[in-house]
């Protein structure tokens, strides 16, 4: 069944969100979200490197031979993490500090490699660049929810700006040492996939065990 | 219908003698909350502060000139009442939006959570820090699991965890007495660890005083005469695992000794094993949240693993950590953590060994 380019690229924002339903690349959801502009920048550069990389994968994708494909992924999708790094160097090295080896781990994120590996090897070009599109979105919009919520009640600030003032600088707002670790990126990402699974129940998996029922005592 | 309430009258049992259990526990704590909020203020009047606590303490007529019985108990109650009321509040709240989402009847098992919650924090703890521990207790410590007897750690553990988590400068005084704004006194684990035993004595701690309970601390951790009265009825009602609570002892004195018997014993690695019994909570925390029965091992061997556990993780974090003077909550959460990987260990290892009996 053909998609239409338009539900390529919306589709995987909730419907097939990679983090809230494939459950890819948690490890750097919880990293970079202690800070909305970190969470930004990661996304954007996400963006960037699944939209070149499914693209450049599909490209290539009938002359690869079957065995050695991960192998060619894998050299496409961190030369361009390279060239990112470089960029983001070159342009913002304040932020590409803070981010440190996140943006290099890029490479293992699964989002990438399991949207080339997924999508890309099987459908034509402007396809992939879409399908790599809307899956950097998808992860760009939880990552940037993540973010703000954590950036805010952690510190009290958004995108550095201090929204509220916090007890040690005689304010009402006390700051939750929690937010800023990883654990709460854990406890949010779970409490939006509990909602998003709330209103779209055909999102819940099936369970894998039933309780038993327990036997009547009085019997 | 009739299959639930049948689990559910057990658990409403269990219940009952819990908060029968944490009695004594809870009369020691407004005792000795009204003793050492009055005895801060008798040395610094000064120091009153304007909060609902201390008004409701003022109003109620406690005095701290020549304090008696009857000043303790209203200070105490002034400030166990309002924290444990809030408490109660919260997690009924959050128990009714769940049992109205999952069209289920109410459950009743946020009153002991309410109470152990409150009893593991300090006198002074500010109500916002109740309602988010509450509230983290009640929705991410049970409602996610399925509610009463399906939590995996006890919701009370968790809710008091995330508190210390979440607002690190509050741990820092978590242990202390502080009744009082501004008040900094010292926890007495974090002094034997800067002075040893005549840190103490300074102090005015000996084993007596230690026993019933007369030292500062959250509420209701300090007494161990009280929590031994509740332990000697939860046992009697067999609602605890005694071979659980005996393994934490051992493994309390196993690792305290080994580590007093080692060369450079200084700090709190010198501190003998009845004072890490006496000093902060690890008798209340041993009784009433390591030993919570839906939470613990189940098998007889992983009792005594997991019991064995918790003792030496206590003192291993005491002596090791020193930000974490009092390290009951870590030890606990990690041990409980640990128990259906225990139980599942044992029930392998005990199929494997009948295998081989009857080949």
């Amino acid at each position: 069944m053909q998609e239409s380019k338009w539900r390529i690229l919306i589709r995987p924002l909730i419907d097939d969100n990679p983090l809230t339903l494939q459950i890819l690349g948690i490890c750097s959801a919880l990293a970079v979200t202690t800070s909305l502009d970190t969470a930004l920048l990661m996304s954007f550069v996400v963006v960037c490197v699944l939209a070149l990389g499914s693209g450049s994968v599909s490209l290539i994708r009938n002359h690869l031979p079957h065995s050695v494909r991960i192998i060619v992924q894998i050299t496409i999708i961190a030369s361009l993490v390279i060239v990112v790094d470089q960029v983001l160097q070159a342009y913002a090295f304040e932020l590409s500090k803070r981010l440190s080896v996140f943006v290099g781990l890029i490479i293992t994120n699964c989002i990438v490699l399991g949207r080339a590996e997924g999508y890309a090897m099987h459908n034509g070009f402007v396809a992939s660049v879409l399908d790599g599109i809307g899956n950097g979105l998808g992860y760009s919009l939880i990552l940037i929810l993540v973010g703000a919520i954590r950036e805010f009640f952690g510190k009290g600030s958004l995108l550095n700006v201090q929204i509220l003032v916090p007890t040690s600088q005689g304010g009402a707002f006390e700051p939750l040492h929690l937010m800023l670790l990883p654990p709460s990126a854990f406890f949010i990402i779970g409490g939006i996939i509990w909602y998003i699974r709330r209103k779209r129940p055909q999102q819940v998996e099936k369970p894998e065990f039933t309780l038993r029922q327990l036997r009547q005592e009085s019997e | 219908m009739s299959a639930f309430s049948a689990a559910a009258g057990g658990q409403r049992r269990i219940r009952k003698i819990q908060l029968l259990a944490l009695l004594p526990v809870s009369i020691a704590a407004v005792v000795n909350c009204g003793y050492q909020y009055l005895s801060v203020l008798a040395a610094d009047p000064g120091r009153a502060s304007d909060d609902l606590r201390s008004n409701l303490a003022a109003g109620l007529g406690a005095s701290y000139q020549e304090p008696g019985f009857y000043d303790w108990i209203a200070a105490g109650l002034a400030h166990f009442l309002p924290m444990l009321l809030l408490a109660l509040v919260i997690g009924g709240f959050w128990e009714r939006i769940i049992a109205a989402q999952r069209k289920r009847a109410l459950e009743s098992g946020f009153i002991p959570i309410a109470l152990l919650l409150t009893l593991m924090l300090p006198g002074s703890a500010p109500f916002s820090h109740i309602v988010y521990g509450m509230s983290f207790a009640i929705l991410l410590g049970k409602g996610i699991f399925g509610g009463d007897g399906k939590t995996f750690i006890s919701p009370a553990l968790l809710g008091v965890a995330i508190v210390q988590v979440s607002f690190p400068s509050a741990a820092v005084q978590h242990p202390l007495w502080q009744g009082l704004a501004g008040y900094s006194g010292s926890d007495a684990i974090a002094r034997f660890h800067r002075g040893g035993e005549a840190a103490l004595g300074e102090a005015g701690i000996d084993l007596w005083s230690a026993f019933i309970g007369n030292i500062s601390g959250t509420l209701g951790t300090t007494s161990l005469l009280a929590v031994g009265l509740g332990a000697a009825l939860l046992l009697s009602a067999r609602i605890i695992a005694w071979r659980l609570l005996l393994a934490q002892f051992i493994g309390l004195a196993v690792v305290a000794t080994l580590f007093n018997l080692s060369g450079s014993a200084e700090g709190a690695a010198a501190m003998p094993a009845y004072w890490h019994l006496l000093l902060g909570s690890f008798a209340f925390g041993a009784v009433f949240i390591a030993c919570d029965p839906f939470a613990s091992c189940c098998t007889t061997p992983g009792r005594w693993i997991q019991g064995f556990l918790i003792g030496a993780l206590v003192v291993l974090i005491r002596v090791a950590n020193s930000t974490h003077p009092d390290a009951v909550i870590p030890a606990m959460l990690l041990a409980s953590i640990t128990a259906p990987l225990i139980d599942h260990a044992v029930i392998a290892w005990n199929i494997r060994q009948r295998g081989r009996r009857h080949v």
